[in-house]
């Protein structure tokens, strides 16, 4: 309460106080039997339905999720010391829901919506959301075509994301997992700087929440907070309100997919939130299965990323989409989509495990995080062997696609070649010219945190690699000479950049590059 | 712990039972006398719900407080809970035996709460009107709980109308208790 100015509280005194309806309604109630663990049972609410959200005296909320003969049992979504056997709980007639609208972009909130970051109320005008809602059918999608450019370049040129794809980011702790997705946030500005934006949501589940007040840092410092809704839900939360927070990234995210415009949702992490809805099961008393996940823990992911989708382009077939919420009908355009980057935490590299081997399943590729990678100074730290993009070269502007063709094949030769040549003795020179070619390809795939790179400066950056134009420089000059190239790039030939940014790969302008990379040659030898 | 599954099954078959000989209304009186009974004295509680006194010893009391104030049929069925080990849910047993009689003689219970006790004219505007918006034949209950301050609530079949003051105060006090104007994020 120190940071707060006096006008402050007379409009928090005005806005609520004028909330206030004091008029009483017919309510339907029951009774609490026992309390406990997070979990109430309820004597009465003969009609509630599952999913409903019920709330207690003292204005805590809860979900029915177990509907039996004689009684209900509800997940709290907040303290349940207040909570007495015997207290009331009423209805509140709806299904668990959010309130979404254009007033979120810029703001952190909670699993209900609730602003979370001290910045007053959502303004602007709200849409009901439920959390829970079937994906689109097949009818009302298109193929993934149009690239999501994340602005890495390892990710861009060799495993590339595509509007309305899911592309599951896994890995160790501490590889990087995290940074690649806030990279991908923020080279989103480009487009928002350009009047397209691509919304993005950054779902944290069971994080500490300092670690979410760092992500909202830098992504204000890089000015992507403009276009950017974060959900948290950390880790002193209740474990429903954790494991409900990635539905409702995804209720604000296709709020934005089915008004026409595309998004990018991060999912930050799914390994965190199964663990969240093992605990909430367990307590409900569910049988337990494998490493104690109960037996729907693959349709909870399943359902949850089947939301992402690249809708159709067509606005009469958009509006007849299955199970669109009332509150939004009228906002319905088609073309938009819903990018989805979940997170998945390994335990020792192990993706074998039970949650790992589910998400891979359900997702269209995924970017495998490598711990002695990270360590060897190879940043993002991805292993490009084992990582994929089902949906592959349909997602790539058709320059980058020419230019990066070979570049995935050049550096699995490099990394066999590379094993023999540490054996020592003589090389043949095509070996050699495989393991020089390849070690500065590694180099130009580096790439520092926060700093993600226009996909017409990648095209140029990997061109120069794949066609061995680097031979001369020395492995430990590449990335200064990648900085001045580019550089020079943007000064002098800024005009086929711009051919390479739609697609082309005019003659002359290589031609003209590849003499500009010759004359900076020269200083780096 | 309440077990209302339990109390459910016992009280539907003690009232199968009644139903066959026509002793419903005998056994209602029985179960409100009950009531009555665990309500105003702890001790009785207190017996029922031991684990150290043995049942047939309980049985002796039990008939021994019962005996010429209830019909020998609620008597042999407070023996059967005490032979099953399930004497500690008479009470919610009981509360469920007049839940179940009122269902099939269409009573509706309908509970009011107020501040201070009503006077009798309205009383009867309430009965009325209550009476006109509920199909069933209505029973009225009152209580009288000053923590409500004003106004006054109504209970009827798992609905609730609440108009009172506590209420509305309760609500306001809701509202200021979260504050949006401080980050809860640091």
């Amino acid at each position: 309460m120190v940071d707060i100015k006096p006008d402050e509280i007379s409009a928090i005194l005005r806005q609520q106080l004028s909330n206030f309806n004091a008029s009483a309604d017919l309510e339907e109630v029951g009774t609490v039997l026992s309390v406990g663990d997070g979990i109430a049972r309820i004597y009465g609410l003969g009609n509630v339905r599952y999913g409903e959200l019920v709330e207690f005296g003292n204005g805590v909320k809860a979900i029915a999720l177990n509907l039996e003969e004689d009684n209900v049992g509800v997940v709290l979504m907040g303290e349940s010391q207040d909570i007495k056997e015997g207290d009331k709980v009423r209805r509140t007639s709806k299904i668990a829901s959010i309130n979404v609208g254009e007033g979120l972009v810029g703001r952190v909130v909670n699993t209900l919506g609730e602003p979370i970051d001290g910045k007053g109320p959502i303004t602007g005008e709200l849409y009901e959301m439920p959390l829970e809602r079937k994906a689109p059918g097949v009818l009302f999608r298109e193929p993934v075509k149009e690239p999501l450019q994340t602005g890495i370049k390892a990710i861009d040129a060799m495993i590339p994301i595509g509007r309305g794809q899911r592309e599951l980011v896994i890995g160790d702790r501490q590889t990087g997992k995290t940074a690649i997705c806030i990279d991908t946030i923020i080279n989103q500005k480009e487009f928002y700087d350009a009047g397209k934006p691509v919304y993005c949501i950054y779902v944290a589940v069971g994080q500490k929440a300092s670690t979410v007040a760092g992500v909202m840092k830098t992504l204000q410092e890089a000015g992507a907070m403009a276009y950017t809704v974060i959900v948290a839900a950390s880790a002193s939360e209740p474990a429903p309100l954790q494991f409900y927070a990635p539905f409702a990234g995804a209720a604000i995210g296709e709020f934005f997919r089915d008004s026409g415009r595309p998004a990018l949702i991060v999912y930050d992490d799914l390994s965190k939130q199964a663990v969240a809805y093992r605990e909430v099961s367990l307590l409900l008393k569910r049988p337990p299965g494998r490493e104690a996940y109960p037996g729907d823990v693959f349709y909870l992911h399943s359902r949850l990323l089947e939301r992402a989708a690249k809708i159709i382009n067509n606005d009469e077939i958009a509006k007849n989409m299955n199970d669109l919420p009332d509150s939004i009908k009228h906002l319905v355009k088609g073309g938009g989509s819903l990018t989805a980057l979940p997170i998945i935490e390994t335990q020792a590299s192990d993706v074998s495990a039970y949650i790992p081997t589910n998400v891979i399943s359900i997702t269209d590729g995924q970017i495998f995080l490598e711990g002695n990678l990270f360590n060897a100074g190879v940043r993002p730290a991805i292993n490009v062997g084992i990582s994929v993009s089902r949906v592959g070269g349909n997602a790539q502007i058709k320059s980058m696609k020419k230019v990066s063709g070979t570049l995935k094949l050049d550096q699995a030769q490099y990394r066999e070649m590379e094993a023999f040549s540490k054996f020592g003795g003589d090389l043949d020179a095509a070996t050699k010219a495989v393991i020089d070619k390849g070690a500065r390809n590694v180099e130009i795939l580096k790439q520092a945190q926060f700093s993600p790179l226009p996909v017409e400066k990648q095209v140029a950056m990997i061109y120069l690699g794949t066609n061995g134009l680097l031979r001369d420089v020395p492995v430990k000059q590449v990335r200064a000479f990648e900085e001045a190239f580019l550089n020079e790039m943007q000064v002098r030939l800024a005009d086929v950049l711009n051919e390479f940014k739609k697609g082309n790969l005019p003659e002359d302008g290589i031609k003209k590059m590849v003499t500009l990379a010759n004359e900076l040659k020269p200083r780096f030898i | 712990m309440q077990n209302p599954r339990l109390a459910s099954r016992y009280a539907k078959s003690l009232i199968d039972l009644v139903q066959e000989k026509g002793q419903l209304e005998a056994v209602q009186t029985d179960m409100l006398f009950l009531q009555q009974l665990v309500k105003s004295n702890r001790d009785v509680v207190s017996l029922l719900r031991s684990p150290i006194i043995k049942a047939d010893k309980k049985q002796k009391i039990m008939a021994a407080i019962l005996d010429g104030r209830v019909s020998a049929t609620t008597l042999a069925f407070v023996n059967l809970l005490i032979n099953k080990a399930r004497e500690s849910f008479l009470p919610e047993i009981a509360v469920e035996y007049t839940r179940q009689y009122n269902v099939i003689k269409n009573i509706s219970m309908v509970k009011i709460t107020t501040a201070v006790a009503l006077d009798n004219a309205t009383l009867d505007t309430i009965r009325q009107k209550v009476a006109s918006e509920i199909p069933q034949q209505v029973q009225l209950e009152t209580a009288v709980n000053a923590d409500l301050i004003g106004g006054f609530v109504l209970e009827a079949n798992d609905k609730l109308f609440d108009a009172s003051v506590a209420r509305d105060l309760h609500d306001i006090k809701k509202q200021f208790s979260q504050n949006i104007y401080v980050s809860a994020i640091r």
